[in-house]
């Protein structure tokens, strides 16, 4: 650990000499704020990895806060709380916080916004970012369609939002692509983070006869549901659920920010920085089907390694669907 | 052999309701600072900062403000419904339904004037809070059915109608599917008196002079006070007990909605599951710990508004959530705490006499 530390001390001091007169990472601090807990075994987390990653990597000075809600109100007053000590670069990881960013950044053009998972950004310091994470949800309907008896699939999933819907399809033709007879159906929690919403959500859909669990969401509820009966799952953001659900977990897609962190931080230290947005697909890293567990068909298996090397390639193209829900889903974008 | 017994204080120092929450602050703050200490945090840092952001400047003062008009609109709420000795639980979902009903409004309704507007939109959502408390009150007054248990369920009533609303009938078309109807228009947002203190805090004291009013010094507020002290007096006195608490619900529910009502057109601008942060149970605990005195709210209310700002910056000097959450909660325990030694005093008794 301490050699890594030395390591990459020595790497710092030889990209800070090499670039000389640009600024330097001194200059810069940056403030991530969370919807859940940074420890939420999901999305948050898989953002907090990130962030460590960042400071492993440049030496920036980070500080987070978690359980911010999609409030206006709630993300100006942390924000504020960061540009008051100083920090000038800013994550907002929900898409809730979307409209106070917008506007912050028009308040505040010293400082960096970045808004992972909206739509909007300026010209001079807000930027969105994203990743392309219906590529390994195809990916992982790929197993859920081999691994189903009962041929219903259940799918616990927190807003209507495009983002979700084009999950949601690309899982299902996943699905449709290994077992035509499978359908997958759609429960709607309307939180992110919200362990009770979830676990309820998916007990209704066990209890419905479904045999496997996916889900949009940030804690490892459903997981836990699946566990207590006997279901598999399909868990998502990252793979701590494993542990808490070892005989459910199948596999998950899974995020790994940190790469994207640095880059976009040492673009703003060496003055490259642009406001385009980013949407990161597997071929970069950001997005991917963490390993299958041994529960998963061979062939299975063998097929999910070759559609993973097609994508990445690019010879294969995932579907983007957001209106609606393609056949073999149940459920309404509309409820 | 001596007993000790808890006995009520027959005068109460009005202030120390104040006292009382200054001498809950210090405990916070003291088990705070250990508890800091043992995170490897400098609390001296940490609540300087949070001082800083709460009301350092005219721009945190005004944000902390802003965050205690919901609270005290809805806490003078409460104490008016508590004159006849009833409770309100249901502040929570009458901050909803103020904010529907002002919303319908607005959706329905061609502006000719903007600022009369503005007074139609906070009117309707008095309305709105009144509305929703009709139900327990009406169920109270003719039935006995017990108000604490009718008003708290309403809340999931109104939370589920929110729901529905804002992913279906009135969801933003511009919001991608996420569940908030669609923004009110700017010429109706409340406007600001400095900083970013909105006209709800004028609306708030005002209200807290007229509650204070009609309470203490009105025929209405001493009928309401026999009516909740003894129902035999009320009748010896030729009055309608169950028409004033009727009456009292009404109003107490309205203050409430209005609370929702201002809190839209300052705040949010948008009917959403976001527009109540749980105001309407905090509003409980301020009327509760200010022994129902609207002064008493107005000021408590105040503090905790920056109590909440101070809180949520906590984390952003390192300091975990959950523990921000504990010195939150310990600053109000020591509040309760305290509330209660200026309340009570112990006597002892003796029994061998």
């Amino acid at each position: 650990m301490r050699r890594r530390w030395a390591v990459g001390l020595i790497l710092i001091s030889i990209l800070t000499m090499a670039c000389g007169g640009a600024a330097s990472v001194d200059e810069y601090k940056a403030a991530f704020v969370y919807v859940g807990p940074a420890d939420d075994g999901g999305w948050s987390q898989a953002h907090d990895v990130g962030r460590q990653y960042l400071v492993e990597q440049t030496g920036i000075q980070t500080e987070y806060t978690a359980l911010v809600p999609e409030d206006a109100t709630e993300f100006r007053t942390v924000a504020e709380a960061y540009i008051e000590q100083g920090y000038n670069i800013i994550f907002g990881t929900t898409f809730g916080y979307i409209d106070a960013m917008a506007e912050m950044a028009e308040e505040y053009p010293d400082v960096i916004f970045l808004h992972c998972s909206g739509y909007l950004n300026n010209d001079t310091n807000f930027a969105n970012y994203f990743g392309k994470m219906y590529q390994p949800r195809y990916l992982s309907g790929l197993a859920a369609g081999a691994m189903t008896d009962s041929n219903k699939i259940g799918y616990v999933a927190a807003f209507p939002i495009p983002e979700v819907i084009r999950g949601i399809n690309a899982f299902a033709a996943g699905v449709n692509e290994v077992n035509p007879d499978a359908t997958v159906e759609v429960v709607w929690t309307f939180t992110w983070f919200g362990p009770e919403a979830e676990t309820q959500a998916a007990n209704a859909l066990l209890e419905t006869g479904a045999d496997v669990l996916a889900q949009h969401q940030d804690s490892a509820a459903t997981g836990l549901a699946a566990e207590a009966a006997g279901a598999k799952w399909i868990s998502y953001n990252t793979a701590y659920g494993q542990d808490s659900a070892p005989e459910a977990f199948v596999t998950a897609p899974v995020w790994d920010w940190g790469p994207y962190y640095v880059d976009i931080v040492e673009s703003i230290i060496d003055g490259t920085f642009t406001t385009e947005s980013y949407w990161g697909g597997m071929e970069t890293g950001l997005v991917s089907l963490y390993d299958l567990s041994s529960d998963v068909p061979s062939e299975t298996a063998t097929l999910i390694a070759e559609k993973t090397e097609a994508i990445i390639n690019g010879t294969l193209e995932v579907a983007i669907v957001e209106e609606e829900f393609i056949s073999n889903v149940i459920g309404t974008v509309n409820p | 052999m001596n007993k000790y017994l808890l006995s009520k204080k027959i005068v109460i120092n009005e202030l120390s309701t104040f006292y009382s929450f200054l001498i809950g602050l210090s405990i916070g703050i003291g088990i705070g600072s250990i508890i800091l200490l043992t995170q490897g945090q400098n609390p001296i840092e940490v609540f300087s900062l949070m001082l800083r952001l709460s009301v350092g400047s005219v721009k945190s003062i005004s944000t902390s403000l802003n965050k205690a008009i919901p609270l005290i609109l809805a806490g003078l709420g409460i104490s008016i419904i508590n004159s006849v000795k009833l409770w309100n639980i249901g502040a929570e979902g009458q901050i909803f339904m103020g904010g529907i009903a002002l919303n319908f409004l607005y959706i329905n309704t061609e502006i000719s004037s903007p600022n009369l507007m503005i007074v139609y939109l906070l009117i309707t959502s008095f309305i709105g809070g009144a509305v929703c408390i009709l139900f327990p009150a009406i169920a109270k007054v003719l039935f006995g059915v017990n108000e604490i248990i009718t008003t708290l369920l309403f809340n999931y009533i109104i939370i589920g109608l929110t729901i529905y609303l804002v992913n279906g009938p009135w969801k933003d078309p511009g919001s991608l599917n996420f569940p908030a109807a669609t923004y009110v228009g700017k010429e109706v947002y409340l406007p600001t008196v400095f900083g970013r203190l909105s006209y709800g805090f004028i609306i708030c004291f005002l209200c807290t002079i007229g509650v204070h009013y009609l309470k203490e010094k009105s025929v209405f507020g001493y009928e309401l006070r026999i009516s909740g002290g003894s129902a035999l007096t009320a009748i010896y006195a030729g009055i309608n007990a169950k028409q004033k608490a009727f009456i009292a619900m009404l109003i107490g529910g309205g203050l409430a909605g209005l609370a929702g009502g201002v809190e839209l057109l300052s705040q949010t601008h948008r009917v959403s599951t976001g527009l109540s942060q749980g105001f309407g149970y905090t509003a409980i605990i301020v009327a509760a710990i200010t022994g129902m005195r609207p002064f008493g709210i107005f000021l408590v209310g105040s503090l905790f508004g920056a109590l909440t700002i101070g809180g949520s910056v906590i984390q952003t000097m390192g300091v975990s959530s959950y523990i921000a959450d504990v010195i939150q909660a310990t600053t109000l325990f020591g509040a309760l705490i305290a509330q209660f030694f200026f309340t009570y005093k112990i006597i002892k008794v003796s029994e061998d006499v």
